[in-house]
């Protein structure tokens, strides 16, 4: 067994055993973590609970599965390890498969963690030299949060649209994807120009990502500021007509300007202490435009009366100790035409996977972050029509956890 | 007469960082014809790929084979690729 050392609450390793001993096919899951001095240290375990196959000898679990929590996740802390069981064995290995999806997800994050357990045992492998698997060595022991910094953007733009477009109600998501579309290659485009403000004042180049952490997410953002003429440069590209019946420029009184208000908060956790803040540039970029604006804008809803296109506003819950981000009006008529559906199948989940830690030995820093969930699943629950139902099995499952009420 | 071109932004979201590849592509080019590179880009096996946009819609064989104009006109921009991270 070659000694490199990989964190992990003992408790999470008894809730992966106790998974595998309830199915009689394999189960499947990630580990959610960090890296830091290359040691893995895992926060969470994350369950699939909707898979593509499932038998007694394999396990592909659905793309979506897959997608819906990493999106989530805030830049620093993702998954970074899958766990699985071998229900049918009495020994444990790790199968061919197994290596090919190993290399796989090594060569997209290189200290990647595999699980092995047949419900009794557990093993853990990582990818080694000359693509060869080798088993690894484990030191139980709940790993720290690191702290954060909070980037937000607070942005207002006019969207120009033919009247003969606006008219259309079946081209509105086509309008949707088009603002994106427009949006996204624009904020590509001028990003090396923005600037980072904190209180008004502009951080220099040198500043070190130390004078901004923090583990309060009620504190002053960082805000991604777009400068002026690159905003003008911007709105005018913002223009939108119907290529079948609109015929070169639209002019100004022919349309309608559709009202946007760009809002999102997001969190970078951070490991290197001594990185200058403008190193994780590139992070905020990645995490804003290639997850959370594409996401606000394909949950947008538009309001021809008003002219306005919301967005959904971005919720966080602490999940093990670290925050988690949803997208979500507060408005529930709003939440009704896109997000319910979506995030009471996604809460709903990690409620159902909660069940797996009633009747073993929690940790009581564990339970303190079951409780912490809990609670906050409940405020955002508050915002949906299925709120009460999803009261009562929060509190059900206080009950059978035995958790406070914060 | 040359075709326009599209970026396509990709985003990989395995690991402690999201990773994105913009790939300019010529707009009538099929969807399918990129994934080999793309993957490699990430170091994914092809064949263990799947592709979805933000909203949610996981592209089917009949999307990938499409013209990138109209799969982005459908679907937007800027999509997950995905790991199905087989296991057995």
């Amino acid at each position: 067994m070659v000694i490199k050392k990989l964190l992990i609450s003992h408790s999470q390793i008894e809730v992966i055993k106790k998974q595998a001993r309830s199915s009689h096919e394999e189960i499947y899951g990630w580990l959610i973590g960090y890296l830091k001095n290359n040691i893995p240290h895992i926060l969470a375990i994350s369950e699939c609970k909707r898979f593509e196959q499932q038998t007694v000898i394999s396990a592909i679990p659905h793309a979506l599965e897959f997608q819906e929590l990493s999106s989530t996740m805030p830049q620093g802390i993702g998954p970074i390890g899958i766990y699985h069981s071998h229900p049918a064995s009495s020994t444990l290995f790790h199968s061919q498969t197994d290596d090919n999806t190993l290399i796989s997800l090594t060569n997209q994050f290189q200290n990647c963690v595999s699980i092995v357990t047949n419900g009794e045992e557990i093993n853990f492998y990582q990818m080694g030299k000359e693509r060869k698997t080798r088993e690894i060595k484990v030191e139980y022991d709940e790993p720290k949060v690191p702290d954060f910094i909070i980037v937000a953007i607070d942005e207002k733009f006019d969207i120009h649209i033919s009247e003969n477009l606006f008219k259309d109600s079946n081209r509105m998501n086509s309008i949707k994807i088009k603002i994106q579309n427009i949006l996204i290659d624009s904020f590509q485009k001028h990003w090396d120009e923005f600037g980072l403000l904190k209180n008004n004042l502009n951080i220099t180049e040198k500043a070190t990502v130390n004078d901004f952490l923090t583990n309060d997410i009620s504190e002053e953002p960082i805000y991604i500021k777009i400068p002026q003429l690159t905003k003008e440069i911007m709105s005018n590209l913002l223009i939108l007509k119907n290529q079948d019946t609109d015929n070169g420029i639209i002019e100004e009184k022919e349309g309608t300007d559709l009202h946007l208000h760009i809002k999102a908060k997001f969190l970078i956790y951070v490991i290197n202490l001594s990185r200058e803040l403008q190193d994780f540039k590139k992070m905020i970029r990645v995490e804003f435009l290639g997850n959370i604006l594409p996401q606000k804008l394909q949950l947008s809803i538009l309001e021809s009366q008003s002219s306005m296109l919301c967005i959904p506003e971005d919720y966080f819950l602490n999940y093990f100790g670290f925050f988690i981000r949803l997208s979500s009006f507060k408005d529930k008529k709003l939440n009704k035409l896109t997000t319910s559906k979506s995030n009471y199948e996604f809460l709903s989940k990690f409620l159902s996977s909660f069940n797996s830690y009633i009747k073993i030995n929690i940790s009581p820093k564990i339970k303190a972050y079951l409780a912490r969930f809990l609670y906050d699943l409940e405020k955002i629950s508050l915002y949906y029509d299925w709120g009460d139902n999803l009261k009562k099995r929060i509190n059900l499952l206080r009950n059978n956890l035995d958790l406070k009420i914060l | 007469m040359a075709s326009e071109l599209n970026t396509i932004y990709f985003v990989n979201k395995f690991g402690t960082e999201k990773k994105d590849i913009p790939f300019p592509v010529s707009s009538n080019i099929k969807l399918m014809d990129i994934i080999p590179e793309i993957s490699k880009k990430f170091g994914l096996i092809a064949q263990n790929v799947c592709i979805a946009n933000m909203g949610g819609q996981v592209l089917t064989h009949t999307d990938l084979l499409r013209p990138v104009k109209e799969i982005v006109e459908k679907f937007g921009n800027t999509f997950d690729i995905i790991d199905r991270g087989i296991v057995g």
